[in-house]
């Protein structure tokens, strides 16, 4: 008997817990989710601090900027928490209007006061996108208008504006949390806590939780104001390595693969679609010009030593190792930029050369390290550390007694930007849809110039091309200085760029309007 | 002692390694890996680190194993993928094995505070799943070979130094290590000269048994990118390319089958051994 009762216990607790499933399952399936697989390139969320793609992509989603753009476009900047803006004919002065509809995810209206406290604050936090705003001075002369006043001609202004790092923040909130725009802020600023925890922003989804390494949850803004209102319940990032983004894809359990390269998006099937466009990464090269730094840093900082190295790489090899789509960058500035380079104007392989500037170089077989991210660092499908191969063994052909030296990037990235590398492959996102991101980025003195070993002063006929670049404010005369700062880093700099690669986003169909952005790379926002 | 002896003969005749299909099978194996690791300049096809061929290549005639997604040939890179993988697996081992035998010695013959002091130690590092202790440790001192091997040494010492003061805490017992010590003899001689051969044939019979986890966890390390450095052919990195390109079969099934043999090789050859060497064990085992 007692095995009797047991049997119907166990029967009815089974229907009970069957019946219970499709009670629940209802709710469930009314909430429509989202699931987007990428390598996260991430740091906490808060819009001061966030410089990487992954952590663009989120903040793009919360907090929105004074003007954006619309699908993939990077180039005709549209209203968002500015309804109207104008520039001087001088473009120094850049004056905004806010919509009076513009509200927080709290309820509260977006006022000048917050943009002003905003971008003050990532300017004096002092993180990686402080530089956004170098040379710019905010002001907000009554509560709906703010302007931005630079000290000479910067028309890129409305290009950096859009940047997810000049999010804007709820002042009273995060005040209220630790926040601060002061000029000690970078010192005095404790709202990365909180930042971490929620979100203060005005854009159409929030932050739900937060994981550095597995995991970001966003749900949607049930105030959002905006015309296009989110179509996602909830979005789920998770940080999944590229295979696997394969295989989930394939089978249906993510949404959206994000970093498949062409050879691993081709025949994932015909469940999903595949959209293809031009990364704006590129991928590059340099040689350290801290002569100091090492005995090989000796050679590597002369200049016959980058010619070698220049002419001795095979870039037909690394182009087809990126797979279809992918292009040899003929210069650091990607190809949809102004002034980008055309592929006439592409360093071709010239070994002969390279082994007689070897010779000249006197490095002979003096070890030289070269780093990397390693340890399975992949972006847009192409592995450091296969590149670094490729590198390697032309190299050697020509010479040089080179070693790779991957590491995972929590250790190659300081030792990047400490210049602390002997040779360096790395890559380079657009901050702002802009070249002059990459003539003030890239010059002598300049950030990644610097992290090559290479400062000011260095190179002053390059120099006079970035300052020029930076106050020209006719069309046609900006792209050609750009041209000629390209043609003129591909003879002298330390910087060798190799490759921009394809971008593949691989979406499962039911995901409509998936557009590739140069910045966030997914507008989250226009997703259906 | 005679009567001993003569028994200890008979049994290691009758459990004789090469009495056994799996152990010749088992050393077979090693040895044809061994031999193209030490030829592999002259066996293998190409280069390893050549990238001449095309991209992705299915196994064919002239590339047996195909090609990797760097226009490597697969068969020369497995070949010299010997000359990595198991030189080194062996060097963990010897070096995890003499560290802990160390250890375990000191630790069993000093008794007392030391005795207990180094075993708390031991206690610590066993209680650390091996492998995240490894990754840890590797990710630490920066992703290379060697010290993907230095980080599975400070994994794997531990059972050797529980199993050595385990013998050294029966064999101190005897009657013939009290004689030594009463006629004088010092610490180290009494540990080298009356313990020592006690201790060799159970340590030898477990870094035979443990070749194989060596040289799946380097693999491994390996494979997540903390050993071996590219362009090295190591089998492990190899079926990590191998992974990111499921679609092309041959560029992981090829590392991952050179892995398994000789995982299985060595493993026949250390429950041999075993057999061999430490019948009792191997009975408690059978049984």
């Amino acid at each position: 008997m007692k095995i009797h009762f047991k049997s119907i216990a166990s029967v009815a607790l089974s229907v009970a817990l069957v019946t219970t499933a499709f009670v629940t399952t209802p709710a469930t399936a009314a909430t429509k989710n989202l699931t987007i697989e990428t390598v996260f390139q991430l740091t906490p969320p808060d819009p001061g601090r966030t410089f990487e793609q992954t952590g663009n992509m989120i903040n793009h989603a919360m907090y929105q900027t004074l003007v954006t753009y619309k699908g993939g476009d990077a180039s005709t900047p549209v209203a968002s928490i500015a309804s109207k803006w104008s520039v001087n004919a001088g473009a120094t002065q850049f004056t905004f209007t806010i919509d009076p509809k513009a509200k927080f995810s709290d309820g509260t209206k977006v006022t000048s006061a917050d943009v002003l406290f905003s971008l003050n604050r990532v300017k004096n936090i002092k993180g990686n996108p402080s530089s956004l705003m170098a040379g710019i001075t905010v002001a907000a002369p009554d509560a709906s208008t703010v302007v931005l006043t630079t000290e000479k001609a910067t028309p890129q202004v409305l290009a950096i504006v859009t940047s997810p790092s000049l999010g804007i923040v709820n002042s009273k909130v995060v005040k209220a949390n630790g926040g601060s725009d002061a000029e000690d802020a970078s010192t005095s600023d404790k709202a990365l806590a909180y930042l971490t925890s929620a979100s203060a922003g005005s854009g159409p989804y929030m932050l739900k939780s937060f994981s550095l390494t597995t995991e970001v949850d966003l749900v949607k803004n049930p105030n959002f104001w905006g015309a296009d209102k989110p179509a996602y319940d909830k979005i789920i990032f998770r940080n999944v390595p590229v295979n696997v983004q394969r295989l989930d894809i394939i089978k249906g359990s993510s949404s959206i693969a994000i970093d498949l390269s062409p050879d691993q998006a081709s025949g994932v099937g015909n469940k999903v679609n595949v959209i293809k466009g031009q990364a704006s990464n590129v991928f590059f090269f340099y040689l350290s010009q801290n002569s100091a730094f090492s005995a090989a840093t000796k050679f590597t900082s002369n200049p016959k030593c980058v010619e070698a190295v220049r002419y001795g790489i095979n870039y037909n090899k690394i182009v087809r190792y990126a797979g279809l789509g992918a292009i040899q960058a003929p210069g650091i500035i990607p190809s949809f930029f102004s002034g980008a380079l055309t592929q006439k104007d592409a360093i071709k392989q010239d070994t002969a050369r390279a082994k007689a500037a070897f010779d000249a170089c006197g490095i002979k077989d003096t070890p030289v390290s070269i780093s990397f991210w390693g340890s399975g660092g992949a972006v847009n499908g192409l592995n450091f550390g296969s590149l670094a191969a490729l590198v390697n063994e032309d190299l050697n052909a020509v010479g040089f007694n080179t070693s790779l030296t991957g590491a995972p990037i929590s250790v190659s990235l300081p030792l990047y930007r400490d210049n602390k590398e002997e040779m360096g492959l790395w890559l380079w996102g657009p901050d702002w849809p802009d070249s002059t991101n990459y003539t003030e980025s890239f010059s002598p003195g300049t950030k990644v110039g610097l992290r090559m070993g290479w400062p000011a002063g260095a190179d002053a006929a390059i120099t006079a091309l970035q300052a020029k670049a930076a106050t020209e404010t006719d069309a046609k005369k900006r792209a050609a200085l750009f041209t000629q700062w390209q043609k003129e880093m591909n003879l002298r700099s330390p910087l060798i760029p190799l490759v921009q690669p394809a971008d593949i986003l691989v979406a499962n169909k039911s995901v409509l309007n998936v557009k590739d952005h140069p910045i966030w790379k997914l507008n989250l926002t226009e997703l259906k | 002692m005679t009567m001993v002896t003569k028994k200890m003969k008979k049994s290691k005749n009758s459990n004789s390694i090469w009495r056994q299909p799996l152990a010749v099978v088992g050393i077979g194996i090693i040895v044809i890996w061994t031999l193209l690791a030490i030829f592999a300049p002259w066996i293998a096809p190409y280069n390893p680190n050549a990238q001449d061929a095309a991209k992705f290549l299915a196994p064919s005639a002239a590339h047996w194993m195909g090609t990797d997604e760097l226009n490597r040939d697969i068969l020369s890179r497995v070949i010299f993928g010997a000359r990595i993988s198991l030189p080194y697996s062996l060097l963990l081992v010897a070096l995890s094995a003499t560290l802990g035998s160390i250890v375990g010695a000191i630790s069993g013959y000093a008794g007392g505070k030391i005795d207990s002091f180094l075993m708390r130690v031991t206690d610590v590092f066993f209680a650390f799943p091996g492998i995240v202790l490894a990754m840890a440790v590797a990710a630490a001192l920066g992703p290379q070979i060697r010290n993907a091997v230095i980080a599975i040494t400070i994994v794997a010492w531990p059972v050797y130094a529980r199993l050595v003061r385990g013998l050294i805490l029966n064999a101190k017992q005897n009657d013939y290590v009290t004689a030594s010590s009463l006629l004088g003899s010092s610490s180290l001689r009494t540990l080298i000269v009356d313990l020592r051969p006690n201790l060799s044939g159970p340590v030898f019979v477990l870094a035979a048994l443990e070749v194989g986890n060596a040289l799946l966890l380097l693999s491994g390390l390996s494979f997540l990118g903390l050993g071996a450095q590219p362009p090295a052919s190591e089998w492990g990195s190899m079926v990590s390319l191998g992974a990111e390109n499921f679609d092309r079969w041959w560029v992981g099934l090829f590392p991952g089958l050179a892995i398994l043999t000789a995982v299985l090789a060595f493993t026949f050859i250390g429950d041999a051994l075993r057999d061999a060497m430490d019948p009792r064990t191997a009975k408690a085992l059978r049984d």
